[in-house]
């Protein structure tokens, strides 16, 4: 079923939660409502769902707008972070509770059971109640109580969160394979950014009530349209630098009082065509720095943080903290030396008033 | 052996260095709770566990105004079942019961349960200061004095032309000769002027109740296809199971013992014994006789059968609500 949403808003009395949101999602899509608390992503599902009405704009599954649609009519599922199972009820009350409000007869209601608990593997837990299950039980009961009803879309309200760092990296490959293979429309709220960019095939990020950015993991790491995007993707994030556009000897540099840096020949004219005022935020992931021994900018290392896999190097470069992504071994000490090379083809530009890219259209 | 050693060596310094200060704490931190409890203790065991003795004891002999003062009711040799006997051959036995049955059953079903479950289920489903200030207004029969809240039911119920009912709703309306209606109706009225007070215990304790249960089940059971109705029925309800377990008890309980707005509304009347509840009957026979006679031995006994009556109530109602039930089995922790 594909989902779209049409200039939707929310108002609570003065506060905008959802403002003129606009988002298409394609049948059998896995897509990710990702933003920080507060920014109205929950709202938006919680319309998706039925349970809040928008206070201008549409809601549509297929051709249909749905706005007027009761959640029961909606064919939809849920996941809740706190998983929401009914505690007075056993692991199958619970699954089959939308059966039961449909009136289906005994014997189904226990064959759907079946099939649903067999795709998460709870079949020896469904006589036990809530209270005496983990949580990634209870949350694979609440799964099978979303799917039971054979929905049309899935809806999963940060259903990761409550769970520990280990079961939910698995719980994460879990839920991206079932999706796949159910091949039913997804639609799901985090704050993960990790989350987000693993498991959905696209990224809604939000801000404010407003969209920012609507692509693919990929496009939103490597071509962030704003400086929200750019700071919000990305960990450690990107380094956001205040410099200003200035003109020497026929080269175009980015320059500030600690670091001075030359654009590339092939973007300068559209840098300066599109800069208005000179002022620019330029952006470069940690990853996109090497930490050079000969040539480069002097700086000097502030924190050294191994990860294993990776080093984190911040290094203080004038004024300026800047973080580095290094291979280990990382041998350099507090308090020494280092000079940074910055592969400029790998750089953002941003307006400094506008936040938007410069190098986008 | 060194735990041996160990204690050995404590012991033999606690004999030999008495520490007074740590002995000290010692019982104060023992005697500390005690401390604390005891004024409770004292006035339970005072105003209640030592009247309730007497009165049990009381039951068992035929002290009363004549014989005050005379009679040796403490002694065993003055304790006959003869007033117990008395109350079960009463002609008025089977009236009162079926009085005592009709006013608990009917204000609680209608009023101290229903109307507050009911209340508590629509002022928390419409916006929150509407059913805030409901419930306020709701709660100011309870505040009132009961005389003075008596007082405004009989000129309610008084007979044309200065009854409001008679002269604004009935009179209009062509019902009724314009009769004291309670005279004419006193069931109805005891069970309203009782059942206005009880609900909004229920009331405020459903309520609270109500909205303690977290947003997610609600918006869950409407995803899984629930109408208001089954949600009430499926969710809300089994969620406040205990609330309603303790209410339900509770005002059971205190309808059985309770009789002053009766006594201030009817008096038992109008007719012979025709609104007379057990408690008022218990009330009647040690404080007011009509011949001046008041009897506190037969009294008491009525007072000890209501408690026997409350008692069996009460466990009645823990295995109905299954109390075992609501206690959660222990988690078991996997995967």
């Amino acid at each position: 079923m594909e989902v779209r949403l049409k200039n939707l808003s929310k108002h609570f009395g003065k506060v905008k939660a959802v403002n003129n949101f606009n988002l298409e999602i394609n049948d059998g899509e896995f897509v990710a409502l990702l933003g920080p608390s507060g920014c109205g992503k929950t709202t938006t599902l919680l319309m998706i769902a039925g349970i809040y009405k928008p206070t201008a704009g549409g809601i549509y599954f297929g051709d249909k707008i749905v706005n007027e649609v009761l959640p029961k009519d909606r064919k939809i599922g849920m996941v809740f972070q706190s998983y929401a199972l009914y505690p007075h009820m056993t692991a199958f009350d619970n699954i089959t509770f939308p059966l039961k409000l449909l009136r289906t007869p005994k014997e189904e209601r226990e064959k759907r059971v079946n099939e649903v608990a067999k795709l998460v593997q709870i079949e020896e837990l469904l006589d036990r109640k809530p209270a005496e299950l983990s949580g990634g039980q209870q949350q694979r009961v609440a799964l099978c109580r979303a799917l039971i009803k054979k929905p049309d879309i899935l809806l999963l309200d940060e259903p990761l969160s409550n769970l520990d760092a280990k079961l939910r990296t698995l719980m994460r490959a879990e839920l991206k394979r079932l999706q796949r293979r159910l091949g039913i429309t997804t639609i799901f709220v985090t704050h993960d950014q990790v989350e987000a960019m693993t498991m959905s095939d696209k990224i809604a990020l939000l801000q404010l009530g407003k969209l920012q950015q609507y692509s693919s993991s990929d496009e939103l790491y490597n071509r962030p349209v704003n400086l929200f995007v750019a700071g919000f993707i990305g960990s450690p994030p990107m380094n956001l630098i205040d410099v200003s556009l200035e003109q020497e000897e026929g080269k175009l540099l980015l320059k500030n009082e600690d670091i001075t840096i030359e654009i590339p020949s092939k973007i300068s004219k559209l840098i300066q065509s599109r800069s208005q005022d000179n002022k620019i935020v330029l952006g470069i992931r940690p990853e996109n720095i090497t930490i050079d021994h000969k040539r480069g900018e002097e700086a000097e290392v502030y924190v050294v943080e191994p990860m294993g896999m990776q080093v984190l190097v911040t290094v203080k470069l004038g004024n300026l903290q800047i973080k580095v992504l290094t291979a280990p071994p990382f041998t350099k000490k507090m308090g020494e030396e280092v000079k940074l090379h910055f592969n400029v083809n790998k750089i953002h530009l941003f307006d400094k008033n506008t936040e938007k890219s410069l190098l986008l259209n | 052996m060194s735990d041996n050693f160990q204690l050995e060596r404590e012991r033999s310094s606690l004999s030999s260095f008495p520490d007074s200060k740590s002995l000290f704490s010692k019982l104060k931190s023992g005697l500390l709770p005690y401390a604390f409890l005891t004024p409770t203790l004292i006035v339970v065991t005072l105003f209640f566990f030592i009247p309730l003795v007497m009165v049990f004891i009381l039951s068992f002999t035929n002290l009363d105004m004549t014989n005050f003062g005379i009679l040796k009711w403490w002694q065993p040799a003055n304790w006959t079942l003869d007033n117990y006997v008395k109350i079960f051959t009463n002609r008025f036995f089977p009236r009162i019961l079926n009085n005592t049955l009709m006013y608990v059953s009917m204000t609680l079903i209608f009023f101290n349960v229903g109307m507050a479950l009911v209340i508590a289920l629509i002022t928390t489903n419409i916006n929150r200061r509407v059913g805030f200030t409901f419930r306020l207004i709701w709660l100011m029969c309870r505040l009132t004095p009961v005389v003075v809240y008596i007082m405004m039911w009989k000129a309610l119920a008084g007979p044309a032309p200065m009854g409001v009912i008679n002269k604004h709703i009935l009179g209009p309306l062509g019902i009724g000769t314009g009769e004291y209606l309670l005279n004419t109706n006193p069931w109805l009225f005891i069970i309203l002027v009782n059942g206005f007070i009880g609900a909004s215990f229920g009331m405020i304790i459903f309520s609270s109740a109500i909205e303690a249960i977290p947003k997610d089940y609600m918006i869950a059971s409407k995803v899984d296809g629930a109408s208001t109705w089954q949600t009430i029925r499926y969710i809300t309800i089994p969620m406040i199971r205990w609330p309603l377990l303790f209410v339900t008890t509770y005002q059971t309980l205190s309808l059985l013992t309770s009789f002053e707005q009766i006594l201030l509304l009817t008096n038992g009347g109008p007719g012979l014994y025709e609104t007379e509840v057990w408690s008022l009957t218990a009330y009647h026979r040690a404080f007011s006789s009509y011949f001046g006679n008041t009897q506190w031995g037969y009294g008491s006994a009525w007072a000890v059968v209501l408690v026997i009556i409350g008692i069996v109530m009460a466990i009645v109602y823990l295995r109905v609500f299954k109390f075992n039930e609501l206690i959660q089995e222990p988690k078991i922790d996997q995967l």
